[in-house]
C-alpha cells in the first residue's frame, strides 16, 4: 500500500528524517489507542491530502462573507482587523504586513518561519521537533505526526525580551486553517516572549476535524507567556495537543479561554518542569453551551527540586452541553520541595448542564506539598435576588455573576480581547448565542 | 409620595399581611416596629417586589404610579431601595465591579473615586471594595455597606430592614449618620426597628406604625415607640 504520509512529506520537500517519523507514525496509526481522557474520533473518513469534508462558499473577500457569519462576528463584537484571520483570507506569505512583521521581529531576536522551511533550514530541528509528543503516545498523536502540514516555527533567541504580543495565528505563513497545523516553540535561555494563539471568533474551516498540536520549549530562565483562545464553529471536532517543557529557572504561564467547543474538543496539555525552581501557573476558562462537549485534560510533572505548578480551571456550562475537567500535578522522585496546587470548579446555569471535574495530585517526593480543591455550583437564587434588588434584570444579574466568577482567570488575559471575552460570557449567560 | 392601599401579602398560600395601609411623604421618617415574625420582613420584601411573596389585594403607588405588578429591578430604578436584613454573600464577585454595575444600572455616574468617598463616610477602608460583595463581612460591615448603597443610589424612598440589628455603638453611628443624610436630601425612608435606640439619632420627627400579627395594630409619634421600649408589644 502506498504511505499517503510519505507522499505528503515527498510532495512537501521534507528532509528524510521527517518522511520517515511520518511514515512510522502512519504505521502505528491503526494499532494505537485513543488517550483515556478524552473522546474517540473517526479518523479514518478524512483525506490528508484532500481540500476538507466541509462545504463551504467560496470567500475571497470581505464582500462575500454570509450574511449569518456577518451577524455573528458583529454580535461577538470582534473587531474588522480579525475577520481576515478568522474567514482563512490570510494567505501564504503574501501579506506584506506578515514581512514586515518579521523584519521587525527578527531584529529583536525572534526567528519566524514556516514549520517547513524551519526544518529545511535548521537540521539541528530534528532534535526539537516532535519530540515532545512521541507518535507512540495515543491514536491523535500518531495522527498528526503521520499527516500534520502547515505549522509555524518561532524561536527567541537567546537574552531576546520581546515586548509585544507574538500572534501565532497572524504571523502563520502556511496553511493558518490547516487540518493538523504545528506549532513549534523555543524560548531559549532567558528569552522573555508572549504568544498569543486563535482569537475570539470561530474560524471558517474546511475540515470538520482538527488535530494541531504545539510543543514549547522554556530554556533556562526563559519566560513564557501564552494566551489561547478558542472559538470553534458547531461542525467541527477539535483535539489539539500541547506539551511544554522548562528548564531550570524557566517559566511557562498559560491563560486558555475556551468560547465554543465547536461539536466536541477534547484539549490536552502537559507541562513537563524538568529544571531546578521552574515554575508553570496554567489558568483556563472554558464556556460549554448547546450540545457542546469538552474534554479538558491539564497536567503537570515536577520533575526537580523546587518547581511550582498552579492549574486553575473555570468551566461555565449552559443547554445541554458536557464539560469533563481532568486536572493532575504528579511531583517525581527528584522534585524535593515542590509545590502544586489545582483548583478547579464549574457552574451549572440550568438543569441540562453537565461538569465533572477530576483533578488528582500524585507525589513519590516526601518534601513536595501539592493540594486540590474542586467544587460544582449553580449560580444562587439568593444572588440573583440580591442583584435584583438592585436594579439589574435577571439577565444582567446572570451575566454579572458569570463575569464575576471568570475573574480571576480572566484577569491574566490582555485587555484587548477581555472585552471580547466578557461579552461572550455575557451572550453565554443570557443565553443568546 | 409612596403609597402603599389596602395591601394583603401570602406566602405559598398562607396570608402573612392584612390590608396595610402606609403614606410617606419625601423627606419623611416612617419606623415600623413590631414582634419576630409579625411580618416586617414580608412587608418590606413585597413592596420590593420580590417574587416569592403574592400580593392578593391592595395597590403600591410610587409618585402617582402603580408599581405592584412591576419586576424589582424596575421598582429599583424607579427610585425605590431596600437595605436587607441578611445581606446575601457573594463569593465570586468583587464589590467594587458589583457596585459600577449597579451605578450604571441605575442611571448613575459610575465614578470610582465617589464610592470611596461614600464608603469612606460610612467607615468602610477601600479595601471592602475589593472583596467579594459581603464575603466575610461581620454583621455590622454588612449594614454599613448596605447604607453605602442607599447614600450611592440616592432613591427616592428606602426601605431599610433592621440596619440597627447586630450592631454596635460606633456601627450605630455611622448608619444614623447615613439615615440623616437620606432624609435631608428629601428620601422617604421606612425604617424596620426592633430598637428606640436609634431613633434618639434621628435628628427629626417620625411616624411609629406597630405591625403585629400582619396587621398595623397601632400608629403615633416618637412616643410610641418609647412606650414600646419600656412595655413591649403587650397588648
Ligand atoms: N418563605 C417563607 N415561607 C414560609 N413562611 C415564611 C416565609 N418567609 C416568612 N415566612 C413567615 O412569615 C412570617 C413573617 O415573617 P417575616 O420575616 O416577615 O417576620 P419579621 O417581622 O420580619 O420578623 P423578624 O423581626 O424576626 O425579622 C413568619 O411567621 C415567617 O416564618
Ligand atoms: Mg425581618
Amino acid at each position: 500500500m502506498e504511505s499517503i504520509a510519505r507522499k505528503l512529506g515527498e510532495m512537501r520537500g521534507e528532509p528524510d528524517w521527517l518522511i520517515e517519523l511520518r511514515v512510522e507514525a502512519e504505521k502505528h496509526l491503526k494499532s494505537a489507542p485513543f488517550p483515556a481522557e478524552i473522546r474517540p474520533l473517526e479518523l479514518a473518513t478524512y483525506d490528508p491530502l484532500g481540500k476538507g469534508d466541509v462545504e463551504l462558499p467560496e470567500i475571497k473577500s470581505l464582500d462575500d462573507i454570509p450574511e449569518n457569519i456577518r451577524n455573528m462576528l458583529i454580535k461577538m463584537g470582534v473587531p474588522e482587523y480579525e475577520w481576515q484571520k478568522v474567514l482563512g483570507l490570510i494567505q501564504v506569505d503574501t501579506s506584506s504586513q506578515v514581512t514586515s512583521f518579521k523584519e521587525y521581529f527578527e531584529k529583536q531576536g525572534v526567528v519566524v518561519l514556516s514549520l517547513l522551511d524551519a526544518v529545511k533550514k535548521f537540521d539541528w530541528l530534528r532534535d526539537y521537533a516532535f519530540k515532545l509528543m512521541p507518535y507512540k503516545t495515543n491514536k491523535f498523536a500518531a495522527y498528526h505526526t503521520a499527516y500534520w502540514n502547515g505549522g509555524i516555527f518561532m524561536w527567541i533567541k537567546k537574552g531576546a525580551n520581546i515586548a509585544y504580543p507574538l500572534h501565532t495565528y497572524f504571523l502563520i505563513t502556511e496553511g493558518a486553517l490547516a487540518q493538523a497545523d504545528h506549532a513549534l516553540i523555543i524560548a531559549d535561555e532567558g528569552a522573555h516572549a508572549t504568544f498569543i494563539e486563535g482569537c475570539t471568533a470561530p474560524p471558517l474551516v474546511r475540515f470538520s476535524a482538527h488535530i494541531g498540536a504545539t510543543e514549547v520549549y522554556v530554556k533556562k530562565g526563559a519566560k513564557v507567556k501564552g494566551v489561547v483562545l478558542q472559538n470553534w464553529p458547531e461542525y467541527v471536532n477539535t483535539r489539539p495537543y500541547t506539551n511544554v517543557q522548562v528548564e531550570e529557572d524557566g517559566e511557562i504561564e498559560v491563560a486558555v479561554a475556551i468560547l465554543g467547543t465547536g461539536k466536541s474538543a477534547g484539549r490536552y496539555e502537559e507541562v513537563h518542569l524538568k529544571g531546578k525552581g521552574a515554575k508553570a501557573t496554567i489558568h483556563s476558562i472554558s464556556f460549554v453551551k448547546n450540545n457542546e462537549y469538552l474534554d479538558d485534560v491539564i497536567k503537570i510533572y515536577l520533575e526537580a527540586e523546587n518547581t511550582y505548578g498552579l492549574i486553575q480551571t473555570k468551566g461555565v456550562i449552559r443547554d445541554e452541553g458536557t464539560s469533563n475537567s481532568y486536572t493532575h500535578i504528579e511531583s517525581g522522585k527528584n522534585a524535593c520541595h515542590s509545590k502544586g496546587h489545582i483548583e478547579c470548579s464549574g457552574i451549572l446555569l440550568n438543569s441540562g448542564a453537565k461538569h465533572t471535574t477530576y483533578p488528582g495530585v500524585k507525589s513519590i517526593s516526601p518534601s513536595s506539598e501539592l493540594t486540590h480543591e474542586a467544587y460544582v455550583g449553580r449560580i444562587s437564587e439568593e444572588s440573583l435576588t440580591y442583584l435584583m434588588a438592585r436594579g439589574l434584570s435577571e439577565e444582567d444579574a446572570l451575566a454579572l455573576l458569570v463575569k464575576g466568577y471568570i475573574e480571576p482567570v480572566t484577569r491574566h488575559i490582555p485587555f484587548e480581547y477581555l472585552k471580547e471575552i466578557n461579552r461572550i460570557a455575557e451572550l453565554v449567560a443570557k443565553g443568546g448565542f | 409620595m409612596f403609597e402603599v392601599r389596602n395591601l394583603s401579602v401570602s406566602i405559598e398560600g398562607v396570608l402573612k399581611l392584612n390590608d396595610i395601609n402606609l403614606k410617606v411623604k419625601p423627606g419623611e421618617l416612617h419606623v415600623i416596629m413590631g414582634p419576630n415574625g409579625s411580618g416586617k420582613t414580608t412587608l418590606a420584601m413585597s413592596l420590593m417586589g420580590h417574587p416569592r411573596y403574592k400580593i392578593v389585594n391592595g395597590d403600591i403607588i410610587l409618585n402617582g404610579e402603580n408599581i405592584k405588578e412591576l419586576p424589582m429591578y424596575e421598582r429599583t430604578r424607579k427610585g425605590l431601595f431596600m437595605s436587607f436584613q441578611h445581606p446575601v454573600e457573594i463569593d465570586s464577585l468583587r464589590y467594587l465591579t458589583f457596585l459600577l454595575e449597579v451605578l450604571k444600572k441605575n442611571g448613575k455616574n459610575p465614578d470610582i473615586d465617589w464610592i470611596k468617598r461614600v464608603f469612606e463616610k460610612m467607615g468602610l477602608s477601600e479595601e471592602f471594595l475589593n472583596r467579594n460583595v459581603n464575603a466575610g463581612f461581620s454583621g455590622g460591615e454588612k449594614k454599613r455597606a448596605e447604607l453605602a448603597q442607599m447614600l450611592l443610589l440616592s432613591p427616592k424612598y428606602a426601605i431599610l430592614d433592621e440596619p440597627d440589628t447586630g450592631v454596635d455603638v460606633d456601627s450605630m453611628k455611622f448608619i444614623a449618620g447615613a439615615i440623616n443624610e437620606a432624609l435631608s436630601r428629601g428620601t422617604g425612608i421606612v425604617l424596620i426597628t426592633h430598637y428606640a435606640r436609634i431613633l434618639n439619632e434621628i435628628g427629626k420627627g417620625f411616624y411609629v406604625h406597630i405591625l403585629a400579627g400582619g396587621e398595623i395594630k397601632a400608629e403615633g409619634g416618637p412616643e410610641l415607640a418609647e412606650k414600646i421600649e419600656k412595655q413591649g408589644f403587650g397588648e
